[in-house]
């Protein structure tokens, strides 16, 4: 009866055990082991596929099929983080155990979002994900881009959960139920939306894109990116979007908010703007991060094609190119987490020169990522670009896949550039050691993006839903 | 009783005194008091749609609603400290180290 919330009990009680660890012996080692353990443990209990709940959680967490697959890949990736940032974390001098404990807090926010159907649930797991994010952003406390970088995500994201309440108090005030399907029947019963409710709806949407990075709302984005510790960027940038997108998906799916709404065309200008704003900015960047930050911004815009597209065409496209792009972005970003020596990453995209020949693998790692993420052909994110692109025109948004395909056409330009200098070789190169558990983990990153590229289907049938 | 629509605009009022306040005050103690007056006006939205429904649940979100602004608090608080620790300032002009 409890087995479908056991990935959370297991979450809590492993951020309890590591708490009191920490507090009665510091060790790095040992922190990081438990951690991973008890991330492992909630993975292997996801297994079992049960879709009851018991009766008390019923109206405030849903385990379906899209909570267990976002669970179970959110928990991977946790996995890989978690493995990556020790190697990175040993280079702190002092204090690096309080990184898991803020990992997993964050993780169980993260979680329960993604399983959130209850306003309260989604508020307190949102602020749960966040609150401990402030402090890993800002981690690096000797550092002035770190901390400056956590401030600047604090306050705006402060002002954007200060919106989220004020929009789902509206929404509460008008339909008379916190609950999300009773109110995405409200929604969908509505003939004439009242002005009133789209204020409510417009600041909900307004701090959702926050959380997602998209234009106009997506001014952290470079900063933070480039200003926290790498393990933590691609923390954010892929678990910390998870939850606020499934949301919104059961949101649109339940609602049918597909046809001529005011919420739909809210949702096409965010689209828009996102993917040109994220493509052009990315141009003129020369850091790394600062381009992948951009091109999250992009990613997400093309995201919302799935959401506007709707129907189980519109889910399965819209999952499958969360999933990838949270493994790519995972992947790209790891991999600078594994060439920071010294407390210092490689910034500039000149500085990931010879890469591939400094260190196989992690070229290999960070190519495939970026051309993943790109879209290339045998990678895993040509193949969820195509599915966008097939559930956008099944639903005829033929302005937004135009516009997709047009955007990846620029994002080639950024992306081969930072490629393209991975490639050189010279005489003598100074090579990169790879710790042996990163590199197993980076080479099974590896193996999926390739993998979900040349072979889908297996995973695609998963996501019917 | 006092209308909805009155309570609402109350709220939205408090809303947007937070908003400039947060989008005029380049002081980082001052921006930090803006945001928790927006997150009031929003728990008090809360309080005032859950009279409407003669529900419980616009004040337990209150409640909830509270403490996160208490543990934000806490966490900004920290990074005031180490702000001015290393720009010996709370002027949030000052944060541009981060750019391309």
């Amino acid at each position: 009866m409890f087995v479908a919330l056991a990935p959370f009990y297991v979450i809590l009680v492993t951020l309890l055990v590591v708490m009191l660890v920490v507090s009665f012996y510091r060790n790095h080692f040992l922190t990081a082991l438990l951690t991973f353990a008890g991330t492992a443990l909630a993975f292997t209990t996801l297994l079992s596929h049960c879709n009851c709940l018991p009766w008390w959680a019923q109206d405030m967490l849903i385990t379906d099929s899209t909570t267990n697959i976002m669970l179970g890949i959110s928990l991977l990736i946790t996995l890989v983080i978690i493995i990556t940032g020790y190697n990175y974390f040993q280079q702190i001098a002092d204090k690096k155990e309080e990184y898991y404990l803020l990992l997993l807090s964050s993780l169980l926010g993260a979680m329960v979002m993604i399983a959130a159907r209850n306003f309260v649930t989604f508020f307190l797991g949102l602020e749960l994900l966040s609150i401990p994010l402030y402090a890993m952003v800002a981690y690096h406390r000797t550092k002035r881009e770190s901390v400056e970088a956590g401030i600047k995500y604090l306050l705006l994201a402060g002002a954007s959960t200060a919106a989220l309440v004020f929009g789902l108090a509206i929404m509460y005030g008008a339909s008379g139920t916190m609950d999300l399907y009773t109110f995405a029947i409200y929604l969908s019963q509505l003939h004439q939306m009242p002005s009133f409710v789209l204020v409510g709806i417009g600041l909900f949407l307004g701090s959702i894109a926050f959380k997602l990075a998209l234009a106009p709302f997506h001014v952290w984005t470079p900063d933070v990116y480039q200003g926290a510790p790498a393990p933590v960027t691609a923390y954010l940038a892929s678990i910390g979007k998870a939850g606020a997108f499934v949301f919104l998906l059961r949101l649109v799916q339940e609602s049918n908010i597909s046809s001529h709404t005011p919420i739909f065309y809210i949702l096409v200008l965010l689209s828009i703007a996102s993917m040109l704003v994220g493509n052009l900015l990315a141009l003129g960047q020369t850091q790394v991060k600062r381009i992948l930050a951009f091109s999250s911004i992009a990613h997400m815009g093309y995201l919302l094609i799935a959401l506007l597209a709707g129907g189980n065409n519109g889910y399965q496209a819209g999952m499958f190119y969360l999933v990838v792009y949270m493994i790519s972005s995972v992947g790209a970003f790891s991999s600078i987490a594994l060439l920071s020596q010294n407390q210092r990453e490689p910034a500039g995209v000149s500085e990931y020169s010879y890469l591939l020949q400094r260190s196989p693998l992690l070229g290999s790692v960070f190519v495939a990522s970026v051309f993943s993420l790109a879209g290339m052909p045998l990678t895993a994110g040509f193949i969820s670009k195509i599915y966008l692109a097939l559930a956008g025109a099944g639903a005829a948004l033929w302005t937004l896949v135009i516009l997709l395909v047009i955007n990846s056409g620029i994002g080639l330009y950024y992306y081969t550039r930072m490629v393209a200098v991975v490639f050189k070789t010279q005489e003598t190169t100074e090579k990169v050691r790879v710790p042996i558990l990163s590199g197993i983990a980076m080479a099974i990153v590896l193996l999926i993006i390739v993998w979900l590229g040349i072979a889908p289907g297996g995973f695609l049938y998963w996501l019917v839903p | 009783m006092i209308p909805y629509e009155i309570q609402i605009l109350v709220a939205a009022f408090l809303f947007a005194i937070g908003l400039i306040g947060l989008l005029t005050r380049r002081n980082l103690i001052f921006m930090l008091m803006s945001v928790e007056i927006m997150m009031n006006a929003g728990a008090f939205a809360f309080v005032a749609s859950g009279a409407r429904w003669t529900q419980a649940d616009g004040q337990v979100m209150f409640l909830f609603v509270l403490t996160v602004a208490a543990a934000e608090v806490a966490v900004a608080l920290a990074l005031l400290i180490l702000m001015h620790k290393h720009f010996k300032t709370v002027d949030t002009n000052q944060l541009n180290s981060l750019k391309n």
